[in-house]
């Protein structure tokens, strides 16, 4: 970790005394990485230099969960995510990014919020940073910095090398282990178009929903590269790997709240896949829960742009002393459409809906081993139909001057 | 050197995980995050809440019902012992929440008394052998270890017992059942007194002679000090609208102080009605959380207010045994209405303890009384409801096989081995409290509005 932040905050303080080089600086595209899909977390890479931009995501649907053990079917209508946000860019050098979503004002398992259990909006995003590229003896880099409520880092490199993040949320996210943003300060390197990419974040370890409760603060360091990128079948594949450590604490108690990450991630035009693996000391406030965890998701186009098929199974462990622990299985098995529009680079030609998804999927839960006292969701079956709508508009340049009389 | 300095501070402020007793910490963050608001608002009532925790192992057991969701729900948490008993409908009916010696009491109905539960706080659906552990556990952590064996039994006995033949709760004009020599003496002298209570009428001792609520200037140092303050003006305003929209025109209120222990920090309050009733009105607030289970209870209750009487008008049956039970709906929050009134009596194990001590009573009635409860807990079971709306009825004794002699064996086994997985850490859990309080403050750390 020392070894970590040296060598990043090395690379920082040795970027403005560089002379300047005869290499191009590296083309806009590639000062967001090696980003495939489309992201919610930040500005967009294509337009003017400087302006301004607008974006939205919906991820809802229609869920049909079966509970064999009180015979239950409760089909209803889930609205999983909604957020709208833009953000001001200059010089594609410096930005500023707002993201509101809509939320149940109810936490799970909270009975009532306000009006019961209404839908409200609040901050998800709302950070400036800083991101300048240059070369540096022939190899690009691009150094960024961000503070305030920021993306978690690894959930935002993984979710630009996942496809399927409309369909379900990645392992780390789903079961609980990882917030989406928090209040905290951000810095990052990038060198070689993705070869090395490190990011270091000093955040309250709360999360987007609560304040600071201790004087603890989260470190996490994630690093990755894109090391390999060869043609398979004429189309080139490329091929990521990703590490992070969190050195964490929650709450009023300190609570630890430490977490390891690892994924590998593969994006072809013919398929894309993914796995990821985690460990978590310090759960839900419980300084005694330990948790090793995994998923992996694949998909492939069956008739391009029109019909893929898709398979995600996740596997959540609860490590307990002198005992096999409980277990917790998910497998999703589907098909989604793009209405015939392939993306391509992120984005539907012409268009800035960037995508446009419907899936159609069947899950099956089963929870085996010392699974408490509760035992709802031994086995439990659902489908899920969902519909993903991302749009995001290019930079649009802003009038510098007014027009004369 | 600048970078090697700011390298040390952000490795120092990086994470503080906890000392060694891991157990101490889960015990710290459960009670802060159960307080946090409350403290925020009234710290001084959380401060004793705290305080009186404590005090003894039963009163840590009477103010920790969260912590005791969150561990039997958490895979390897102490009680967290893997049940046979949840399938079918035995998986969701309507609990308590809270099933403990001190959550029975008596109601008055019509000319009789009612012994039964009293407290719906945190009635929630879900497995019903939760609330069977938990009243296991409620008579096994305040008594010797000699005794555990008996009193777990005797609870699971009753229950069983309950599910198979539907049995009414006692009054005081009817046999208790069990009742076949002297061993129900316990239930007996609880009535006797609400009945003596009752006939004094003890609800009016808050009242001046002219009649008025004895309202004191302000809260004392003495955090055990119970008696009431003045009601916040917006408190007021809010509470007699909703009582009026009840159809309790209200004459005087008062803001009740140093009452319960899990439930101190809520906001109390007591009213005069026009008709002269005095009556309670109390703050009600989400139930207990239990980890992974998956009812949402918007689904079935308007609200926590609503949430809390419906749940004690489904699991006492005689339209809740209060005539002045009502749900209010205050914007923001939620609380509902009962009968302050001397014929309402709490069993007490101090007191009982008291009779041990003094031989008025002897162990076994203790037995006799964990065995009533099991039986009350089965018929409150039974009238309840199931996550589909229907009425459990005979159903909940047949998914879990009380007819079937090697089940209930499973059933008292299981019992026993999570109530003994919870009294590992239960007696110990109160020593911790009483080391964090010291370390941390009366409050624990938490913070509190400037």
């Amino acid at each position: 970790m020392i070894v970590a932040l040296s060598f990043c905050v090395a690379l920082l303080t040795t970027s403005p005394a560089s002379p300047p080089t005869p290499n191009p600086p590296p083309s806009p595209a590639s000062l967001a990485g090696p980003t495939a899909f489309p992201s919610a977390w930040r500005a967009p890479e294509t337009g003017a230099d400087s302006g301004v931009f607008v974006g939205g995501q919906l991820f809802a649907g229609f869920d049909a969960p079966l509970s064999p053990a009180q015979a239950t079917v409760w089909p209803r209508f889930v609205l999983e995510r909604v957020e709208i946000g833009g953000g001001v860019v200059w010089q594609r050098t410096f930005d500023g990014v707002v993201r509101l979503e809509g939320i149940r004002s109810a936490s799970p398992q909270s009975a009532f919020g306000i009006d019961r259990n209404s839908l409200l909006p609040r901050f998800r995003l709302a950070f400036a940073g800083a991101r300048p590229a240059f070369s540096l003896a022939g190899v690009d880099v691009v150094v960024s910095g961000r503070v305030g409520l920021i993306p978690e880092p690894w959930l935002e490199r993984l979710e630009g090398h996942s496809s399927l993040r409309g369909l379900v949320a990645l392992p780390s996210e789903r079961s609980g282990l990882l917030s989406t943003s928090d209040l905290g300060a951000s810095a990052g390197l990038q060198v070689a178009d993705g070869l090395v990419d490190v990011v270091v974040a000093v955040t309250n370890g709360e999360g987007k929903n609560e304040i600071e409760l201790n004087p603890g603060k989260n470190l996490t360091v994630v690093v990755g590269s894109t090391p390999l990128r060869v043609d398979v079948f004429d189309e080139p594949l490329a091929l990521s790997v990703a590490g992070a450590w969190r050195d964490g604490s929650v709450g009023v108690s300190s609570t630890r709240d430490h977490r390891g990450l690892l994924a590998l991630t593969a994006s072809h035009p013919w398929f894309h896949v993914g796995a990821e693996g985690m460990w978590a000391l310090g759960v839900d406030g419980r300084a005694d829960r330990e948790v090793l965890g995994g998923g992996a998701w694949a998909d492939a186009p069956l008739w391009p742009g029109w019909l893929s098929a898709v398979v995600r199974a996740d596997l959540l462990h609860d490590v307990v002393a002198d005992s096999a622990g409980a277990t917790t299985t998910d497998v999703i098995v589907g098909v989604f459409s793009d209405f015939g529009h392939p993306e391509v680079d992120g984005r539907r030609e012409g268009s800035v809906l960037r995508r446009l998804r419907l899936s159609l999927t069947g899950g099956l839960r089963t929870t085996t081993g010392d699974a408490a006292i509760i035992d709802d969701a031994a086995t439990a079956w659902r489908v899920l139909a969902t519909v993903e709508l991302t749009g995001l508009t290019d930079i649009i340049a802003l009038p510098t001057s007014a027009a004369p009389r | 050197m600048r970078l090697t300095s700011t390298l040390i501070a952000i490795l120092a402020l990086a994470g503080c995980a906890p000392g060694p007793d891991d157990r101490a910490a889960v015990v710290h963050e459960a009670l802060a995050r159960d307080n946090r608001d409350l403290a925020l608002r009234d710290p001084r009532e959380v401060e004793a809440r705290l305080a009186r925790m404590a005090q003894d192992p039963f009163s840590f057991f009477r103010g920790s019902v969260g912590l005791w969701a969150r561990d039997v729900t958490t895979p390897g948490a102490p009680g967290a012992v893997p049940s046979d008993f949840v399938d079918g409908v035995a998986a969701g009916v309507l609990l308590i929440g809270d099933p403990h010696p001190e959550n029975l009491g008596t109601h008055r109905l019509d000319d009789a008394l009612l012994l039964t539960w009293n407290d719906f706080d945190v009635a929630r659906f879900g497995p019903a052998v939760f609330d069977l552990r938990r009243l296991a556990l409620g008579f096994a952590v305040g008594r010797p270890a000699a005794e555990t064996d008996a009193l777990i039994d005797a609870v699971v006995d009753g229950y069983v017992d309950g599910l198979r033949t539907p049995r009414p709760a006692p009054t005081d004009v009817d046999d208790v059942p069990g009742d076949d020599d002297a061993a129900g003496r316990i239930a007996r002298e609880l009535f006797r007194r609400a009945r003596r209570r009752g006939v004094e009428r003890s609800e009016l001792e808050v009242l001046t002679p002219d009649g008025r609520l004895a309202v004191a200037s302000a809260a004392p140092d003495d955090l055990e000090a119970e008696l009431l303050l003045p009601v916040a003006p917006e408190d007021a305003a809010r509470l007699q609208r909703a009582l009026v929209d009840a159809g309790l025109p209200v004459r005087e209120l008062a803001r009740a102080i140093g009452r319960g222990v899990g439930s101190r920090p809520l906001l109390r309050f007591v009213a005069v009605l026009d008709d002269g009733r005095v009556l309670q009105v109390k703050e009600a607030r989400d139930p207990i959380v239990l980890r992974g289970y998956a009812a949402e209870h918007e689904r079935f209750f308007h609200d926590n207010g609503a949430r809390v009487v419906a749940a004690r008008r489904a699991l006492v049956g005689h339209d809740g045994a209060d005539a002045a039970l009502r749900a209010l709906s205050l914007s923001p929050g939620a609380a509902f209405t009962t009968t302050e009134s001397g014929f309402v009596q709490t069993a007490r194990l101090s007191r009982i303890d008291e009779d041990l001590d003094g031989g008025d009573l002897v162990f076994d009635d203790l037995v006799v009384f964990a065995r009533l409860a099991g039986c009350l807990l089965a018929t409150a079971h039974r009238s309840g409801l199931t996550v589909d709306g229907d009425v459990v009825g005979d159903r909940l004794g047949a998914a879990l096989g009380v007819g079937d002699v090697d089940r209930v064996d499973a059933l008292r086994e299981e019992t026993r081995a999570a109530t003994y997985d919870s009294l590992a850490v239960a007696r110990d859990d109160h020593d911790r409290l009483a080391a964090l309080l010291q370390l941390h403050g009366p409050l624990l750390g938490l913070p509190v509005t400037p």
